[in-house]
Formats: C-alpha cells, sequence, structure tokens
C-alpha cells in the first residue's frame, strides 16, 4: 500500500520496521508501516497533526515505553537487532538513539554540565576528559564561539535556539548513532533554523538523522528521504503513505494524498 | 491563502493559451498575407508579435514572482515551469511569425513561382495542424494529444527539406533571388513547429512528472497512458470556459486533398530538371 520512490534498501544497518504496529491501549495509532532507514542521512517525516510521526519517532528509542498501556507489534530492528526484545535496555538504545525536542529542554545547570551530563553517567570523571568532549561536542552544535567564555552560566538563561543548540550538544556528548528530531526548528528563531539546519548537514555524513517537520520547504531544503505518514480518518491508525527520495517526491507525488498535502490543499 | 494562489496559477494559465492562440492566429495572418502579397496585413501582423512579446515578458514576471512568493512544490511547481518553458517557446514563436511576416514586402517585390507559394501553403497547413493539436493537448491535459505531435511534425520537416531541395536547383538569378525570400518562411515554419512539438513534450512533464520522449508515449495504449498521470493540479480543470471561448478562434484546418495534390504537383516539379522554367511568371494571384 505504500508507495515507495527510490527508497533505501534494507542493509542490515541501521533502522529497519516491518509491518510494524503501535497502540496507545486500545487506540490503533500506527499500522503497517515498512521501512528502511538510510544510514549516515537525513529523513524527514511529514504529514498533517495527528498522524503519528512524533509517535513513530518516539518508538524508535522506545520513548513511549514511558507511557501506560502502550504496545506495539510487527518488527522495528537498528542493525539487525529487534529494540523490543527483551534482552534490550531502553537505557542503553536511547544512548544510542538521541532525541531532540520541539521545546529546548535543557537542565536548570550550568551549560557544562548539561553536556557533561552523558558522559558523566557513563562513568566519564576526569575533568579533562570532560572538558574536551564538552568542547568538541558545543563545537559540533555549533554553540562554541557564543558560550565558550561563559560555559558556568544556566542553560536555561540562553536564548531559545542557543538553549536549542545546548540540547543537541548534549545528546552529541553520547556519541549517538541516530539522532532525532522532533519538530526541532518550530520554537526557535530564523537565525538559529539556519545554524539547526547547517549543523544537521554537517552531522549526517556520520550520523543518520530523522527530522519530523511542517515545513515542506525545510524538508526539502535538509533531507535527502521523506516519509508521507496519514491518518485518514479520525479513529483509525495512520500509516505510511509514500516514502523515497525527497526531491522525487516533491516534483512528483505518486500519490494524490501527498500531492495535496506538500501542496498544502488538505482539507 | 491556498485558494488565491489556486486562482493565480489558473489565470496564469489562461495567459499563456490566450497567447498561443494569438501566435496561432497571426501565424494564419502571416502565411496569407505572404501568399497574397498583402503588405498590409503584414504590417498588422509584425505589430500584433510586439504586442505577443510583450505579454510574453510580463508572464515570465508573474510567473517568477508567483515561484518567489508561493514556495511552490509537486504539480503547482511543474505547472510554474511549464509556463515559463512554454512562454519562453512562445516568445520564439512569435519572433518567427513576425519573421514571416517580413517576408510578405521582400517577396511581394519578386516574382515568385506559384507553386512555390503552393508549397508554402501545404506546409502552412501542416504547421496549423500542429498547433492545434498542441493547444489541445494544453487545453485537455491529453498526453495521447501530445504523442501524436511527433507524427504530424515529420511532414512539416519533409516539405521544408523538399523546399531546400527545389531550391539548390534552381539555376537564374532571377529564380534564386526571389525563391531565396519563400525559403526563409518555411524555414519559420519547421521552427514553428519543432517549438511546438517541444511545447508537447513538457505537457507530459506537466502531466507525469516524467521527462518521456513523444515518440516513446506513441507506442502506449489508452490505459497505460492513463497511468502515467499523477496528481493533477486544481487549476488544470478551471476557467475552461473563458478558455474555451478563446481557442474557439482559431480556424480549423485540415491537410485537404486539394492542398496535398497541390504539393504533390509542387514536388513533382521540383523534380524535373529546370522545375520552374516553363511556369507561369507571374504570381497566382
Ligand atoms: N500519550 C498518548 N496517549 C494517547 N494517545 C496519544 C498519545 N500521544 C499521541 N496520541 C495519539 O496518537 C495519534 C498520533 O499522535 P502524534 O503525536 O504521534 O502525531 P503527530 O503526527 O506527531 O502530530 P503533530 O504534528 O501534531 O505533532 C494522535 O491521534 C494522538 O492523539
Ligand atoms: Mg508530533
Amino acid at each position: 500500500m505504500t508507495k515507495y520512490r527510490k527508497a533505501p534498501k534494507d542493509t542490515g544497518k541501521g533502522f529497519s520496521t516491518k509491518d510494524f504496529n503501535f497502540w496507545y491501549g486500545d487506540f490503533h495509532a500506527l499500522t503497517g508501516v515498512t521501512m528502511n532507514i538510510a544510514q549516515n542521512k537525513i529523513t524527514s517525516f511529514i504529514g498533517p497533526s495527528g498522524c503519528g510521526k512524533s509517535t513513530f519517532l518516539r518508538c524508535m528509542n522506545r520513548m513511549n515505553d514511558l507511557i501506560e498501556g502502550t504496545h506495539e507489534e510487527g518488527l522495528m530492528t537498528l542493525d539487525e537487532q529487534d529494540i523490543y526484545a527483551p534482552s534490550v535496555d531502553p537505557v542503553d538504545l536511547r544512548r544510542r538513539v538521541g532525541m531532540i525536542f520541539q521545546q529546548p529542554n535543557p537542565f536548570p545547570k550550568s551549560i557544562y554540565d548539561n553536556v557533561a551530563f552523558g558522559p558523566r553517567l557513563q562513568g566519564v570523571t576526569s575533568k579533562s576528559d570532560l572538558d574536551d568532549i564538552v568542547e568538541e561536542s558545543l563545537r559540533r552544535a555549533n554553540l562554541w564561539k557564543e558560550v565558550s567564555h561563559q560555559l558556568g552560566k544556566n542553560g536555561l538563561a540562553l536564548s531559545g535556539g542557543q538553549q536549542q543548540r545546548l540540547c543537541i550538544a548534549r545528546v552529541l556528548a553520547v556519541q549517538p548513532d541516530v539522532l532525532l528530531m522532533d519538530e526541532p526548528c518550530s520554537a526557535i528563531d530564523p537565525t538559529s533554523v539556519q545554524k539547526v539546519e547547517d549543523l544537521m548537514v554537517e552531522l549526517a555524513p556520520e550520523m543518520t538523522i530523522i527530522i519530523v517537520t511542517h515545513n515542506m520547504q525545510q524538508a526539502g531544503r535538509v533531507s535527502d528521504y521523506m516519509a508521507f505518514f496519514l491518518q485518514e480518518k479520525a479513529g483509525e491508525p495512520a500509516t505510511l503513505i509514500e516514502y523515497g527520495v525527497t526531491k522525487d517526491i516533491f516534483a512528483n507525488p505518486k500519490d494524490q494524498r501527498t500531492e495535496d498535502y506538500i501542496t498544502g490543499r488538505f482539507g | 491563502m491556498r485558494e488565491q494562489f489556486t486562482k493565480q496559477l489558473t489565470e496564469l494559465r489562461q495567459e499563456l493559451i490566450a497567447i498561443y492562440t494569438e501566435i496561432d492566429l497571426n501565424l494564419h495572418r502571416a502565411v496569407d498575407s505572404l501568399v497574397a502579397g498583402d503588405k498590409q496585413q503584414a504590417r498588422a501582423v509584425k505589430k500584433a508579435t510586439r504586442v505577443i512579446d510583450k505579454r510574453c515578458a510580463a508572464l515570465e514576471d508573474s510567473t517568477y514572482q508567483l515561484i518567489a512568493l508561493q514556495n511552490p512544490l509537486a504539480s503547482d511547481l511543474r505547472l510554474l515551469q511549464f509556463i515559463i518553458f512554454v512562454n519562453f517557446n512562445l516568445a520564439r514563436m512569435s519572433n518567427h511569425v513576425r519573421n514571416i511576416a517580413k517576408t510578405t514586402k521582400r517577396a511581394s517585390e519578386k516574382q515568385i513561382p506559384p507553386q512555390l507559394l503552393d508549397l508554402l501553403q501545404g506546409q502552412a497547413n501542416l504547421v496549423y495542424m500542429v498547433l492545434s493539436a498542441t493547444v489541445k493537448s494544453i487545453v485537455e491535459n491529453d498526453l495521447a494529444e501530445a504523442a501524436e505531435l511527433p507524427e504530424l511534425d515529420k511532414p512539416v520537416n519533409a516539405l521544408y527539406k523538399s523546399f531546400y531541395k527545389v531550391f539548390s536547383q534552381l539555376r537564374t538569378e532571377e529564380e534564386i533571388s526571389a525563391a531565396s525570400r519563400i525559403l526563409m518562411a518555411s524555414r519559420m515554419l519547421e521552427r514553428i513547429s519543432d517549438n511546438a512539438v517541444e511545447v508537447g513534450e513538457r505537457v507530459v512533464f506537466l502531466l507525469t512528472g516524467n521527462r518521456e520522449p513523444l515518440d516513446t508515449l506513441a507506442d502506449l495504449d489508452e490505459e497505460e497512458l492513463e497511468d502515467l498521470y499523477v496528481g493533477q493540479n486544481p487549476s488544470l480543470h478551471k476557467g475552461t470556459k473563458k478558455i474555451e471561448k478563446m481557442t474557439s478562434k482559431i480556424p480549423e484546418v485540415a491537410y485537404t486533398q486539394e492542398v496535398a495534390a497541390r504539393v504533390q504537383e509542387a514536388l513533382k516539379l521540383a523534380h524535373q530538371k529546370n522545375p520552374f522554367g516553363g511556369s507561369s511568371k507571374k504570381k497566382s494571384h
């Protein structure tokens, strides 16, 4: 049913799902999602509000486990390992698969402590090692120049766009393989949006990035692949409608519903 | 916002078709003026093509403006791309029509062998048919109509080649000088037809999102063609009344047996050693 447009093949590396389904209690939120996510590329998830983009993203690092009464069916693998297998430690998974949210959520601690938080949990104690990690992570998040002279400042005292990049630095500090970003730019100013987009493109060669966005132009600018989700009727589960190379889908969507959505003609 | 955008797209498409119609009508007038030696009509055509050029320039501006303001995607973007390309081609066609009108004056100073004029009229009739099919494919969003274009264009090229052959066999200074003026018009007709075929190729892109050559489409049956269509822009089906009214002005032209016979006659003469030696030196009009 999903229309694939030169979609990534199953390489045994990175994320793959087969007929993946998800429920909140008895509400069937997602059905029949089968896709391979291209490794070290940027993939965007698009679709109208409520079509399960965030739900699916949260399934990828088992954040939904934290919600009472949820369950999944079908298969979701990371490097061929079923991430819902009993042997998988969700905390370990979340280190490998980091997440950035719409609202920046730095801890009420210093910039330094925000970034050092993950590495410390992992047992890094040497001050010089931590210094290196903090600097390197802030540099990769395109924030170092702005904060290097004030690392002791409270993270919450930064601007919204800076906070978002601080959160990215915090995730990068634990060296994840995959970065999930749920509308990371919708609450920040245009200059910061540009910085975050640049940063994504810089990170992509060595990291798989998945971004949920409502901004078609952003999806077009940054993503190599694009997945369009849709919940056709209220109360029914959403599913993956069209998936493949972003520019192909933008130029000539194969599904009329994709066409209607990306041209802003959705009811 | 979206409704406004659809309305703007509809208007741009209507203007594109309106310009196309104007070019078609003025091509008829240009060829008629040439065949009849009507210098006054030729002047009117030249003037009309200047107006067309201005409309093309304005259409180009509006199209780029919409691209800049609306960030269009999918069928919106394809339609705007289509309009830009076709508009550019229309400006070229307008220039060719003007050149045909210009030859009227130059040709009227010479005695043109009537066979050459028959040949030209025959070629023009074929070009009218190419133009009609192209407009129809645009107006009706019809792939099948676009797929016919290369077949319709073939005899136009063939006649141009014949023209050239006739020309190369002319011997006397006077004949060559007279015929060279018509040869130019024949060349313009051939170019206009090519421009129209290129437009047809873009119709395919507009409707399918693919740059499929027209020749491959010609082999497909109706059902296979149907499968090629992708998400259609609503503006492709809007404002049809106005469009119908515009395009109904284009005269129906067929390549009648009578025209074909005259073309054949001209070509037969062309294959004789001295093609126009024995013929009347007077224009038939
Ligand atoms: N914690 C939850 N409990 C129950 N239902 C939920 C929960 N979170 C989401 N849902 C439902 O699941 C469906 C998908 O929601 P989700 O948040 O994944 O959509 P989305 O595509 O991210 O939308 P948006 O673009 O608005 O963020 C919706 O019908 C929503 O109401
Ligand atoms: Mg969401």
